[in-house]
């Protein structure tokens, strides 16, 4: 008998904790999301659990305990590890000609990091964050996942788990949050303009890019070597055209297997006594002021653009809203977004998928800029 | 003070990543002027189209090779 109530009183279930339910009700929400609305499943869903297992008493699997999601923490994130793997894969999976058959395209995702540096500035004044705590919030507005996670472990690691759920949640949300914006800073005469398509490329400049662009964005900004250096190899392996074994293992399942690691470990950073605070819901709050802010940034610059060019090139400013990455959702919704508006006359898919992926190389140079300027790196 | 400074960081990464971004593409428009693009295939289509003409005016012949000249004589 005594044996018995030893083993209640050493189960999970009596120390069972509040904030444990409270958190097993988030990890739900979260899967729920991934699994009924398809919001961001592959990251979602190891997050979602990830925050489970981090929330079971006793079973030492949250990141900051002793168990394997410690090992697997302080093996993949603090030591940078996962993020630039992540990125590799992401360099095999897009193609960079869109940007290169228009490179002033290349200005959209610059302009639409504007929203990371409001998103810090607003953290810092609003909810006093320190300096460091406030970049890595901010970065959120660069809508990139493992941006976030490698700029989060470096700058504020505490505030790991809901920086990176805000990412991720924004980002699946862009559907939702990018059309208001959209339809508020735009007439329906800008709407309506249809670019043409852009100037094809040769392969051996689509060789080049990747090298040429890693170096310099490198050489200028060596904190962002890890994410553009493996952004660009992956690229590279991509287009080179004698790696087909290596663009395959990249893009497939290595990309596959770090994400199920890098989405635990994330999910498994959400104990309750780590997430449960004020802190994640101003960190929520801002994440949202950052998307809102980039949407807006790379398309008010496409305007300020327009006035400089002639009435055949003109842009269609809805394609800076995807300069906030968020490949190559945010794309799709400019498409959705200006096909509707146009009764189907104008679908500028291929031109916002330019903005898009200069917003990736975008929020990886501002991160390198944050790491270094704030992190001492 | 610290608020005061983050600022600064602020303005000065976004122009950061701005000349970043733009020095990028520069080199890349200067790259692509380099290595212009040429279709290296031809026009599939045209010379189906022109080899189908070509076969009625002359049976049993073939074209195996189509050479563009403009009006002064030079490749186009």
């Amino acid at each position: 008998m005594d044996t018995f109530l030893l083993l209640i009183r050493n189960s999970g279930f009596s120390n069972l904790t509040p904030g444990n339910l409270g958190m097993f009700v988030i990890a739900g929400v979260l899967i729920y999301l991934a699994i009924t609305k398809e919001y961001e499943p592959l990251l979602l869903i190891p997050i979602g659990f990830g925050t489970i297992l981090a929330n079971l008493p006793l079973g030492e699997m949250g990141a900051y305990m002793d168990g394997i999601m410690n090992f697997i923490y302080r093996v993949g994130i603090k030591t940078e590890l996962l993020p630039p793997i992540i990125f590799m894969g992401v360099g095999v999976l897009t193609d960079f000609r869109p940007l290169l058959g228009r490179p002033i395209t290349f200005l959209l995702g610059a302009a639409a990091q504007v929203g990371i540096f409001t998103a810090a500035l607003g953290a810092a004044y609003l909810f006093g964050f320190s300096p460091q705590e406030s970049g890595a919030i901010g970065i959120i507005g660069g809508a990139d996942g493992p941006t976030s996670i490698f700029l989060a472990s470096k700058l504020a690691p505490h505030l790991l788990g809901p920086i990176a759920v805000a990412a991720y949640s924004y980002m699946s949300l862009v559907p939702i949050i990018q059309p208001p914006i959209m339809r508020l800073l735009t007439s329906k005469k800008e709407r309506a303009i249809d670019m043409p398509q852009a100037q094809p490329v040769s392969q051996r400049a689509v060789i080049l890019f990747p090298i040429i662009t890693g170096s310099l964005s490198s050489l200028a900004i060596p904190s962002c070597a890890p994410l553009m250096g493996m952004l660009m190899f992956g690229n590279l392996i991509r287009e080179c055209g004698v790696t087909e074994r290596l663009k395959k293992t990249a893009g497939g399942p290595l990309v596959d297997i770090v994400t199920i690691f890098l989405g635990l470990t994330v999910g498994a950073t959400m104990d309750a006594e780590h997430f449960l605070n004020w802190q994640t819901i101003s960190i929520l709050l801002m994440g949202g002021v950052a998307f809102s802010f980039s949407t807006a940034g790379g398309l008010l610059f496409a305007k300020l653009i327009n006035l400089f060019l002639s009435k055949e090139k003109k842009i269609n400013p809805c394609i800076g809203a995807a300069g906030v990455s968020a490949v190559p959702m945010a794309s799709r919704v400019v498409q959705s977004f200006v096909s509707k508006e146009t009764m189907g006359r104008v679908n500028p898919l291929m031109p916002a998928m330019g903005p898009n992926v200069a917003g990736v190389i975008g929020s990886a140079v501002a991160a390198g800029v944050f790491l270094s300027v704030l992190g001492g790196g | 003070m610290e608020e005061m400074n983050l600022v600064l960081v602020c303005l000065s990464s976004f122009l950061a990543v701005f000349t970043v971004l733009i020095i990028i593409a520069l080199v890349m428009r200067g790259l692509i002027a380099v290595f212009p693009y040429k279709d290296e295939n031809g026009d599939n289509a045209m010379i189906a189209a022109i080899n189908s003409a070509y076969s009625v005016t002359h049976p049993g012949y073939r074209i195996s090779r189509i050479k563009e000249i403009n009006s002064r004589g030079k490749r186009g």
